[in-house]
């Protein structure tokens, strides 16, 4: 199809990623911080940004060795297989995330927003409308990406505005009063909850521009954002946030402007559309590396297989707290973000070297 | 046969498109060629064939009244030639020579291909034949009834100027010309519609067009498969996004102005015979938010305006809907002071907020179009029946609320002040009440995002339907929201191939 095939900016790609991102950060379960103070997550992005950088090594090695080609590119000159076997890694890598954004989403629906309501077919059409985000292709999601980040960024600017008359500073407790490993720990588990790096590791040869620079604008950009969210849910909320299940959600319902309160709506919106974009994106990104490395059936055919699976995984969780939990394990995403960023690239770096000397010696 | 069932049942009613291309040539037998025009036209009352002696030759005419300018006709091509010595030219040199003896300011065209004669003569020519020649003379004496220039109806501005396109493909071309005093603006005629070839007239600069996206427009309209072109909106959808979308990547307008300024951006633009709509391609977005007006006043207020068509439009689009999810699921975000009266007046009706939101809507679009098809003079009748019978007594009747009317008011007015998006706006309101009654502010989101991914999706000539917002554009930030002065714009124009991925 005329839309899928050619590269977008920079610029365009780091707002898909800003917006997966976003997502993640407003969607923070306080389940994630028990043994933590909330007023030592303001310095836990540094702790991430840190750790980002060190793990992206690999990735960054190998996109230097070659710019136009993604490692699953690099592996299928060398087997079949192993690249097979990859790609699959990173499917299942995406899937779970996508499940886990889907079902994010319908943990709030019905906890918070419709606790009555059930979700099934609101669940059923927010799986398929991000199919369709799919099935219109990369560049598509890009664009629609930045024009989604008119809407978000302002909106969350706006609430944050909003707030700033009900910051008490009391509600700072000194950092680290726990210790450096609570810390320590809460940054490699947010770390492990970015699916963006194995985004980048795939999709960097299909952005055109100055990659550095879009890479070092979006690192510290979601760090901001992080450091700024904390510091509201922390400020205004004080202890209480940790006894909500979405802090933030519930930071954006004292937000209040003149005579309107409950601005929960507009963060509502915010999570939405960073939903979308985010589910869309990580099915776009199955298809394609089932149609590429696979290759058997089109690629329509891939979008329609995967929202089903999606579907019936989110009707499994739907409603069940426990399941729920146990999907959205920090360990599994750990584990899977170290495979996928880290372990992976070193396999296929490892491969490069060897074939490289291998040229040096024949030559 | 088909082999789909739908197929096979469209194939029961309809025949086959007549596209056969053979030429067929003019024969030397003058009676023939009598024979097969005669033909042709069958018992056509107002074709007229006239016999003549041209220096002992036999000479025919052929026209059609009403078509043709009966004394220009008479006066500048049949008496000079019937009165004109031919004694020494005979056949191919005769018709030659007839040409000659016309007139300098009159159209003439030599065909050796009898069916083009016919054609040229269905749109106003008149055709000489004579014997043992392979040639037929054509000579342009067009006399066809045609409306005048009249003021815009649709696209109307308070300082540009007060001409309109008419149906003459011709006349529209003219008034382009006035506009621009330079060799660089060119035409090219394309033939669409098997039957009734209709002309379209490709205009645009030599100097700024994308020379790749005007091969694409001229491919697309001789594409086109079609039987009848009636109309410039017969050839919209094959100059559009091959993707299915609410929106359209091809603009229209009524205005010679505007179309000049369209083109001076390098774009195309496709003026089809018998309609007064020229088509733009390609077409942004943000461009529905622009008018030649903005152009002509103070930046300030045309940033102004603009600003106010951007709220229009989301008003025209969101209101009814949000409306309708507030009020079933998120009645928490109305103020105290209005929710107590919002829901008085709610619970006095008997249907369902996004039921009743869904009634008045339709009312509102039947009374439109009621309104658009009924002559002048029952209009107000419309407009009455519309405000005092379903607006105030349904009211006051207790069927609907009176929030709601403010709401349908205030989302009726809204639409009509970013016309070109009234199609796909109407439907998206309708599908955001649905949804907000269905899912809440939840499904508003989820729907908005589809749009926006859908009218991402426009990209029929390499520039996104989105651009220069997405793609971002800094330089087009001149000319978007906030416009600069014509002092800072200077020389520079935009170039529309410039704003693609």
């Amino acid at each position: 199809m005329e839309l899928t095939k050619g590269k977008i900016s920079t610029f365009q790609f780091f707002t898909m990623l800003f917006l997966s991102r976003t997502l993640t950060t407003v969607t923070y379960l306080s389940s994630y911080t028990e043994n933590i103070r909330l007023s030592d997550m303001l310095i836990q992005p540094i702790f991430r940004i840190g750790i980002g950088i060190v793990i992206m090594l690999p990735l960054y090695l190998l996109y230097r060795s070659s710019t136009s080609e993604n490692l699953l590119d690099m592996t299928i000159r060398k087997s079949k297989i192993l690249a097979r076997i990859i790609s699959l890694v990173y499917v299942i890598f995406f899937f779970y995330f996508t499940v886990v954004t889907i079902a994010r989403l319908d943990l709030f629906a019905g906890t918070i927003v419709f606790p009555e309501t059930d979700m099934t077919y609101i669940l059923i059409f927010a799986i398929i409308l991000c199919c369709y985000g799919a099935f219109l292709g990369f560049e598509t999601l890009g664009r629609s990406s930045v024009l989604s980040a008119v809407f978000v960024i302002p909106a969350l600017i706006f609430i944050m505005l909003t707030l700033t008359k009900k910051v008490d500073f009391l509600n700072l407790t000194p950092i680290f009063y726990n210790g450096v490993d609570s810390v320590l720990k809460v940054s490699v588990d947010s770390v492990g909850q970015t699916v963006e790096y194995a985004i980048i590791a795939l999709a960097l040869p299909r952005v055109k521009g100055n990659i550095k620079k879009g890479f070092f604008i979006w690192l510290v950009s979601q760090t901001f954002l992080m450091a700024v969210m904390f510091f509201f849910a922390c400020t205004v909320m004080g202890n209480f946030a940790s006894t909500q299940l979405f802090p933030f959600h519930t930071l954006a319902s004292l937000a209040e402007f003149a005579m309107f309160g409950r601005l929960d709506a507009i963060f509502t919106s915010v999570w939405i559309m960073c939903a979308f974009i985010k589910a869309g994106l990580l099915i776009y990104l199955q298809s394609d590396i089932l149609t590429t490395y696979f290759g058997k059936l089109k690629r329509t055919t891939y979008i329609i297989a995967i929202g089903f699976l999606t579907i019936i995984g989110n009707i499994l969780i739907s409603g069940q707290i426990k399941r729920f939990t146990f999907v959205d394990n920090s360990m599994i995403k750990i584990v899977l973000t170290f495979i996928t960023v880290v372990v992976t690239p070193l396999i296929v770096l490892v491969f490069r070297r060897k074939e490289k000397k291998k040229c040096e010696k024949q030559l | 046969m088909s082999e789909n069932w739908f197929d096979r049942k469209i194939d029961e009613i309809t025949i086959k498109d007549n596209n056969s291309t053979e030429k067929r040539f003019v024969d030397t037998d003058l009676q023939k060629n009598m024979i097969y025009v005669k033909q042709q036209f069958g018992d056509a009352f107002d074709v007229k064939y006239r016999k003549y002696n041209a220096s002992g030759k036999k000479v025919y005419f052929v026209m059609v009244d009403g078509m043709c300018d009966s004394l220009l006709a008479t006066e500048q091509v049949i008496l000079p030639i019937i009165e004109a010595d031919f004694s020494d030219e005979s056949g191919d040199k005769l018709i030659y020579s007839a040409a000659d003896r016309v007139s300098a300011s009159i159209d003439k065209a030599i065909t050796n291909d009898i069916d083009e004669a016919i054609r040229e003569a269905i749109y106003g020519s008149i055709l000489m034949l004579t014997e043992d020649s392979h040639f037929v003379v054509m000579f342009g004496v067009q006399g066809f009834p045609k409306r005048a220039v009249l003021e815009p109806s649709t696209e109307m501005q308070e300082r540009g100027s007060r001409e309109a396109f008419v149906e003459s493909f011709k006349d529209n071309v003219t008034m382009i010309r006035r506009r621009v005093r330079s060799p660089v603006f060119k035409t090219q005629i394309v033939e669409v519609g098997n039957t009734t070839k209709t002309r379209a007239c490709v205009c645009y600069m030599s100097d700024r067009v994308d020379k790749k996206m005007l091969e694409s427009v001229v491919e697309r309209l001789k594409s086109s498969t079609l039987d009848t072109v009636l109309g410039s909106g017969y050839l919209q959808p094959f100059l559009d996004t091959k993707y299915p979308s609410i929106f359209s990547g091809v603009g229209f307008t009524e205005r010679p102005d505007v179309l000049t300024a369209k083109i001076s951006e390098g774009k195309v633009c496709i003026i089809v015979d018998g309609t007064p709509n020229a088509l733009i391609v390609p077409y942004l977005f943000v461009e529905h938010f622009y008018s030649l007006d903005d152009y002509l006043k103070r930046p300030y207020y045309a940033t102004f305006i603009r600003v106010l068509k951007i709220v229009s439009f989301l008003f025209s689009v969101f209101l009814p809907g949000l409306y309708v999810a507030i009020c079933t699921f998120h009645q928490e975000i109305i103020p105290e002071t209005m929710i107590f009266g919002i829901t008085g007046q709610e619970s006095r009706t008997p249907l369902p907020v996004m039921f009743e939101a869904l009634l008045i809507h339709l009312i509102y679009e039947i009374v439109r179009e009621g309104g658009l098809r009924m002559p002048k003079s029952v209009g107000h009748a419309i407009s009455i029946v519309g405000a005092l019978v379903i607006g105030e007594s349904a009211v006051t009747a207790g069927i609907l609320s009176a929030p709601m009317l403010i709401v349908v008011g205030l989302t009726a007015v809204s639409s009509f002040v970013v016309s070109t998006l009234y199609e796909p706006v109407a439907i998206l309101r309708f599908t955001f009440i649905i949804v907000g009654g269905i899912s809440g502010l939840y499904g508003i989101m989820l729907c908005f995002s589809a749009v926006l991914i859908n009218a991402s999706a426009i990209n029929p000539y390499g520039v996104p339907f989105t651009s220069p917002l997405s793609p971002t554009k800094m330089g087009a930030f001149r000319d978007l929201v906030f416009r600069v002065g014509w002092k800072t714009m200077g020389k520079r124009r935009m170039q529309v191939n410039k704003l693609e991925k």
